[in-house]
């Protein structure tokens, strides 16, 4: 597991809506505090998201091409498509960085670029947003890509540990959560997990899972049934509603940023999610964290998105995707993310440092949008079931998005 | 480090355990409980972005001051972080006094802020090409208050846009408290208070559709919840109002309070436990019967205050028990290391002071005699004390007179409750000065100023200091208020009681009348018809009886008259005798 002990922990509150005020504050510095245009930023999101989208693409196209054998794996050769994305990532740094015009907002804008954020040491940033502002902030890019080969098959991890996901295991939450309703862990075998799924992308990518993980993932699910349609998951709510007593809410299907699918016409909409997901007070502890595996989650659009949705009380966040991802890839992170959220006690920011490095380059896919301390008590001697961690140089990473 | 984690120092524990009728602050955050649910539930709301502003609301002595100053003001500033709360001369964090003009209030604590903050200072770069942020807030400071309350006045987004500049160009989001709000409905009701009113709520219309990051907390009683949202409802978009009502505490939560300074498991930060410090405990079952009788005692004004008092009084009582059992070398060393103090050892490790041990029982509490009456029997004591302490030293042991004296600034204090439609009794407002002919008019003995400035006192906070802005004559007129609602039903109680006595001995006074009369007459013509002395004197007798029996009543009645007079003229709600006039509204 990754070392998580001395890190300076860096908050960025995202507040107002034009221009946007970003606070940097960290318990060994000053405050920082200026505004960018939301515009700038929102520009270089979506060329960023458009070239891990490419990332992905290709890497379905090669391994659609050609299909490894166990004796001459093929690692995916997407070299050159990391070097865009790390390019794009610049741009979106940069972004981040570029103030609205003024005397004090480029002042301070400068200081925390140049010297600030620099200065301090083993920083794990804790992007907090206010306003409904998608932006993928794991994807910036600190350094110079240029630097970087491109060579397609220059994909190692080490390589691209400027990304600021990698660099500074950063979360991303809307809201600010108290951390007292993540501080009451559930013992795992207590936890309670719903499940909801697309069952015929579930069917079809959970073939192209080795026994092994079928067999280990299987307790997880064991105490309540799936749920397979939207109307099955609002009945399920109203029957819960007054003790709704989920700590994890797994999602797997079809989605977009404003919706999921379980089959083709039924879907949740994101208007749907106010009701679905309100808690009433008192809240039971602890917050339940939401896992929502199809295309696009993290993505939102101008109404909204799962961010605020999971982000009232009772809840802590989720994790989604900034592109749409291959199903069985998918699903595979997805059994790794559980099974080891749930018996090895780790912490959910831990656990997705451990994931971005087992499922390099694609797990740039995911994003952290929820409160990083969040986690379980493993009462069975906190080790992980057996699980081989995947070789994507050899194993399918499916012909399907979800 | 975590995300949580706070920088790490040693506290000390508050003086007190129990704070009577003062408010916890942000140095009582360790001795606060019983919220813990509610804070979760306010901060996660008022975190959601849309949200500009939280009507905070409960029922008087449901604890809304403290809730915020120790609860909620150290778990966004410091836990979440994130926020940052305007301030105060003392750099602590401003609660706006709403009186009858909320936005004037509110303006004049905002312009005092930027006027520290940005008086004098001038562009920070040598770039005059570019633009200043700052330069809208500097205008502010370079004004005077006057003229900018006098803008406010004209116009209220000026207020508006500069609490957005302000909200903008300050690191963190801006948090402003409006405190007792309810004062704005309460102070003027009829039609003289109209203007400010709708002034008030156009003013949050405004504010409530800003596109900037701030928020403000309106604090007030929740009989008033309803005005509220039918005022704001016409002009402020009201999803970005969200509202939280402070529910009275539960059995559990009361007991959680009286056993937080008896608690033996340090906190994280502390040297030393709470029972360390404060050296007592509860006889087993004592705090669930404490509980009990203050459910089941009806108390109207919420239970919290009769808590404090009670559990104070107990401390106190018996903390002196225990201190005067001691040999006089050690109380002489308990006095002389104080309970809140911690030396030091030469390792530099902290020692704490000998700190006397007492458990308190159930006796001691049922000999505090009931629940009910604690609030004035807490006001009794402590308007005794000020009197002993402020009284001419020829008459520190003239107990009556120090009585009559008490009785006096009852009824000086009397002038500061202010009677509601729905029966209740809150604080009014009213001016210094006319607090200080009040208690010429009732032959106060102690200097009004003196005794104005004691029971304001943080440690009796019996009153309280709240200036009022006029925003069309742009003066602050110093006023005083009750320290807590509460003191208004204890001194309503007292006032009824006291006025039934009277009644009483009126009663009395005239049937002794109808009865000596007749004998006096009896006694005078059978002295006189049988030139016997000893009946002369028996008349003589009678007749000064009777007249020592009336000439109080009479003056009574004078004194009521002319309160009267003054009443009419006055043109307000008046009562009917010789307690002093309620509801004086502050003349702006």
């Amino acid at each position: 597991m990754t070392n998580s002990t001395e890190r300076t922990h860096v908050t960025l509150d995202v507040t107002e809506k034009e221009p946007l005020k970003l606070d940097w504050r960290s318990p060994v510095s000053d405050e920082s505090s200026y505004h960018i245009p939301l515009q700038g930023l929102r520009d270089a999101s979506a060329k960023a998201r458009a070239c891990l989208e490419n990332l992905i693409t290709k890497a379905m196209a090669d391994r659609a091409a050609q299909q490894p054998q166990p004796q001459h794996p093929q690692p995916l050769r997407v070299g050159l498509q990391l070097k865009e994305l790390a390019e794009a990532g610049r741009e979106l740094r940069d972004a981040i960085f570029r103030s609205v015009p003024g005397i004090q907002d480029e002042q301070e804008a400068y200081r925390t670029e140049s010297e600030w954020l620099p200065n301090l040491n083993n920083v794990e940033i804790h992007v907090r947003v206010l306003p409904a502002v998608f932006v993928p902030w794991g994807l910036a890019y600190d350094a110079d890509p240029s630097e970087l080969s491109g060579d397609p098959d220059d994909i190692a991890m080490s390589k691209f540990s400027e990304f600021w996901c990698v660099k500074y295991h950063l979360s991303t939450l809307y809201n600010r959560i108290l951390a007292s309703s993540v501080s009451r862990p559930t013992p795992t075998s207590d936890v309670k997990i719903v499940s909801l799924r697309h069952r015929d992308a579930w069917t079809k990518a959970f073939k192209d899972v080795p026994d092994e993980e079928k067999e280990a993932v299987k307790p997880l699910f064991q105490k309540s049934p799936p749920i397979c349609s939207a109307e099955e998951f609002k009945d399920f709510w109203i029957r819960n509603k007054k003790r709704f007593e989920t700590d994890l809410l797994y999602f797997f299907g079809h989605a977009s940023g404003a919706a999921l699918e379980f089959k083709k016409g039924d879907t949740l909409k994101l208007a749907e999610f106010p009701d679905m997901f309100r808690r009433r007070p008192p809240t039971q502890y602890p917050a339940c964290l939401v896992f929502l595996n199809g295309c696009h989650t993290a993505v939102g659009d101008d109404n909204g998105g799962f961010m605020e949705a999971t982000a009232v009380l009772g809840y802590c966040g989720f994790i989604g995707t900034e592109a749409k991802v291959p199903d069985v890839f998918a699903l595979r992170f997805a059994n790794a993310f559980l099974a080891r959220l749930l018996y090895s006690g780790a912490k959910v920011g831990v656990v997705m440092d451990d994931l971005r490095r087992d499922f390099w380059p694609l797990s740039l896919a995911y994003n952290l949008s929820c409160h990083p301390e969040f986690r379980f008590v493993a009462t069975d001697g906190g080790s992980a079931p057996a699980m081989k961690i995947p070789d994507f140089s050899r194993d399918p990473i499916g012909s399907e998005r979800v | 480090m975590t995300l949580t984690a706070a920088i790490e120092r040693t506290e000390t524990w508050p003086q007190d355990p129990y704070k009577g009728l003062t408010y916890y602050g942000v140095g009582d955050v360790p001795l606060f409980a019983g919220r813990d649910d509610d804070i979760t539930v306010v901060s996660s709301t008022i975190g959601l972005s849309n949200v500009r502003i939280l009507l905070l609301h409960g029922m008087t002595g449901c604890g809304k001051s403290s809730f915020l100053r120790a609860g909620l003001i150290p778990t966004l500033e410091t836990e979440i972080a994130g926020y940052k709360f305007l301030r105060d001369e003392n750099k602590v964090p401003a609660f706006v006094p709403s009186t009858g003009n909320p936005t004037a209030s509110l303006a004049r604590v905002v312009y005092q802020f930027i006027a520290r903050e940005y008086a004098g200072i001038g562009r920070q770069s040598g770039d005059s090409e570019k633009i200043d942020h700052e330069q809208f807030l500097r205008e502010i400071a370079s004004k005077n208050e006057s003229d900018f309350l006098g803008s406010v006045e004209e116009d209220t987004r000026v207020l508006v846009r500069t609490i957005e500049q302000l909200a903008s160009y300050r690191p963190r989001t801006l948090v402003l408290v409006i405190d007792q709000a309810e004062e704005v409905i309460t102070l003027k009701p009829g039609p003289e208070g109209e203007d400010a009113r709708i002034q008030f709520f156009d003013f949050l219309g405004d504010l409530s559709r800003s596109p900037q990051d701030f928020k403000l907390i309106i604090a007030f009683r929740t009989e008033y919840h309803g005005q509220f949202y039918a005022q704001l409802r016409y002009g402020a978009d009201v999803s970005r109002i969200a509202d939280y009502f402070l529910a009275d505490f539960t059995r559990e939560q009361i007991i959680e309070a009286i056993v937080r300074p008896t608690l033996r498991e340090r906190k994280p930060g502390y040297s030393e436990s709470p029972y360390d410090h404060y050296g007592f405990e509860y006889g087993e079952d004592l705090p669930g019967q404490i509980a009990d009788a203050l459910l089941s005692s009806g108390v109207s004004e919420g239970v919290l205050p009769a808590l404090q008092i009670v559990c104070r009084r107990l401390y106190e009582g018996e903390k002196a028990k225990a201190t005067g059992a001691l040999r006089p070398n050690e109380r002489l060393e308990m006095e002389t290391a104080g309970p809140s103090t911690t030396s030091f050892d030469h390792e530099g490790g902290s020692i704490s002071p000998p700190v006397v041990k007492f458990k308190i029982e159930a006796r001691a509490f049922t000999g505090l005699g009931g629940v009910a009456g604690q609030v004035d029997s807490y006001l009794q004591g402590e308007l005794e004390a000020a009197v002993r302490q402020l009284s001419p030293p020829w008459s520190i042991r003239k107990p009556k007179s120090n009585m009559k004296e008490i009785v006096r600034w009852r009824k000086v204090l009397g002038r500061l409750v202010k009677p509601q439609p729905n029966g209740t009794f809150t604080s009014d407002v009213v001016p210094v000065d006319e607090l200080e002919g009040e208690a010429d008019r009732q032959g106060c003995v102690i200097p009004p100023k003196d005794m104005f400035g004691d029971l304001a006192d943080d440690k009796r906070r019996i009153l309280r200091p709240r200036p009022v802005t006029n925003l069309k004559t742009r003066n602050v007129i110093p006023c005083y208020s009750l320290g807590h609602d509460v003191l208004a039903s204890a001194l309503q109680a007292w006032y009824e009681k006291d006025k039934l006595e009277r009644k009483t001995v009126r009663s009395l006074r005239w049937a002794y009348g109808l009865f000596a009369v007749p004998w006096m007459v009896v006694w005078f013509i059978q002295g006189h018809n049988l030139r016997h002395k000893g009946y002369l004197v028996g008349a003589g007798i009678s007749l000064m009886l009777l007249l020592l029996t009336f000439v109080p009543s009479v003056r009574a009645g004078m004194v009521q008259s002319a309160l009267a007079d003054r009443d009419t003229i006055r043109k307000s709600a008046a009562h009917d005798d010789g307690r002093p006039r309620q509801a004086a509204s502050v003349k702006e």
